[in-house]
């Protein structure tokens, strides 16, 4: 085995294990400033809520900033539901070279009263933060954070919103649920956001995602997708359900997840609610284009057939 | 009570500083203890965080507090880390070393630690504050992708893509500065 002496007379034997520990402890040099700037994220949970939305939407509506249109366009539209592929241009990105994608959802914001479950609670925390004069940054909405659900109806429940479905497939395991919603300066509440995460099988995670934008929601309602390498390998697929309905499906073939072969997103709509879903296949490369899209594929199908 | 009123006390030899730092930052710092090692190391690693930062301030000044008792209690931690014997290594710790050892597998030779560090901390400073923070959370503190994907409030997937893209960067990087 080869080994190597560092300065500092250290050996390195030049196993993966042994440079990936000189690089941790290397790290240890770091100036406190640079360790620092996590220090003051994460919040602490208040009534079985957490305040921490905040900088995961001014990031998106920055990084909604920061896009450019350079030769996209609609490629495809399924009937309500259409999607864009974009070159991303970020000033504070020093790798520009990403394409990203987003969908465009066609539904009208529901009226607040619609939504009539304890969720609306929230506004009363969002108003009395607005009178006590307490405002999220430029362009960022208020947000809370709720994981206490053990079930999809008991968030369904909490939200109270007629028509909202459960979309959990019998064979999936529950292991995370969060609900988020938001609110706009003056404490209205303009989204509400539920999402699941489940285990399939051994190699595949889903996440489920629920969104009912409200009458206060005042851009345009779609999905920003995160920047991919190459824009030729984000495809957008069609699929009519069992029911006769039309989904999106969209398929990113993105080489630089290191344990992630396949990987699609799914949306359809329903009663001016979307619904979306996230499929991954962690497994090896040589099951990418045959095992693993077969088993993300029949994933997105059999969650769409329910609609 | 404030960072800065902890430091003053410090500063002035109150034990109450101590007491203090332990109220505000203890159960952060055990968290990242246990990160590396099992329970019964972790706690006495903080103990001895606690004598470094009471050892060392003053004559030291700190102007973030966390920080500076974290990259202590973090040092320490991997000080005592026993790479040789599984069982007394954390699976975390474990984990992150592979995966930064599967980016940068052979390190030249005669590069000490504080010019690799100085390498990383470059590369990390041109990158974006959601990804900076990112790989900082995830190998310095060793936060789990799991806790990161929750915490920044995205998919795992989407986690371990940015860290995958960072970490063939820092390769990139390292190899332009002639580390690996």
């Amino acid at each position: 085995m080869k080994l190597k002496m560092l300065k500092n007379g250290n050996y390195c034997k030049g196993e993966k294990q042994h440079s990936g520990r000189e690089i941790l402890m290397a790290m240890g040099f770091f100036e406190e400033d640079l360790v620092q700037t996590q220090v003051n994220t994460g919040g602490e949970k208040q009534h079985g809520m957490k305040k921490s939305l905040v900088r995961k939407v001014k990031w998106a509506v920055a990084a909604a900033c920061s896009l450019c249109l350079i030769g996209g366009g609609v490629v495809f539209a399924a009937s309500r539901l259409k999607w864009h592929v974009e070159k991303y241009v970020d000033t504070n990105d020093p790798q520009p070279d990403y394409s990203r994608y987003w969908v465009d959802f066609s539904i009208t914001p529901v009226p607040v009263d619609m939504i009539q479950g304890s969720v609306r609670e929230v506004e009363n925390i969002f108003k009395e933060e607005a009178a006590n004069g307490i405002y999220p940054p430029d362009g960022c909405p208020r947000g809370f954070v709720m994981e206490e659900f053990e079930t999809e109806r008991e968030a369904i429940d909490y939200i109270g919103y007629e028509g909202l479905r459960e979309t959990m497939l019998p064979d999936w395991k529950n292991w995370h649920s969060q609900l988020v919603a938001y609110g706009d300066k003056e404490g209205n509440l303009i989204q509400v956001r539920y999402s699941n995460s489940y285990k399939v099988g051994e190699k595949i995670q889903v996440q489920t995602n629920v969104e009912i934008f409200t009458e206060n929601w005042s851009s345009e309602i779609r999905s920003v997708k995160m920047p991919f390498e190459d824009r030729a390998s984000i495809q957008g697929k069609e699929y009519i359900t069992k029911n006769g309905k039309t989904g999106l499906l969209m398929v990113s073939d993105s080489d630089y997840q290191s344990d992630i072969c396949c990987q699609m997103e799914g949306f359809i709509l329903e009663d001016n609610i979307v619904y979306s879903i996230w499929v991954d296949f962690n497994g090896s490369l040589d099951e990418k284009s045959g095992v693993a899209e077969e088993a993300v594929t029949k994933v997105m199908h059999d969650w769409m057939d329910q609609f | 009570m404030e960072d800065e009123e902890i430091v003053a006390l410090l500063l002035s030899r109150d034990e109450r500083g101590i007491d203090e730092l332990g109220k505000k930052y203890g159960g952060r710092l055990l968290q990242l203890a246990e990160r590396i090692l099992p329970a019964p190391d972790a706690a006495e690693c903080i103990n001895d965080t606690y004598l470094a930062v009471w050892e060392s301030i003053p004559p030291r000044s700190p102007q973030y507090l966390f920080a500076y008792t974290a990259k202590i209690c973090r040092n320490l931690a991997l000080n005592r880390v026993e790479w040789n014997q599984a069982a007394k290594r954390n699976a975390v710790f474990v984990e992150l070393s592979e995966e930064l050892g599967h980016t940068v597998p052979d390190l030249s030779d005669g590069i000490s630690r504080q010019e690799l560090a100085k390498a990383i901390a470059d590369f990390l400073n041109r990158q974006t504050k959601e990804q900076r923070e990112m790989f900082v959370r995830r190998y310095w503190y060793g936060e789990t992708v799991k806790e990161l994907a929750q915490e920044f409030c995205c998919r795992q997937g989407r986690v371990k893509s940015i860290l995958f893209r960072l970490r063939k960067g820092l390769r990139k990087e390292l190899e332009k500065e002639g580390i690996v």
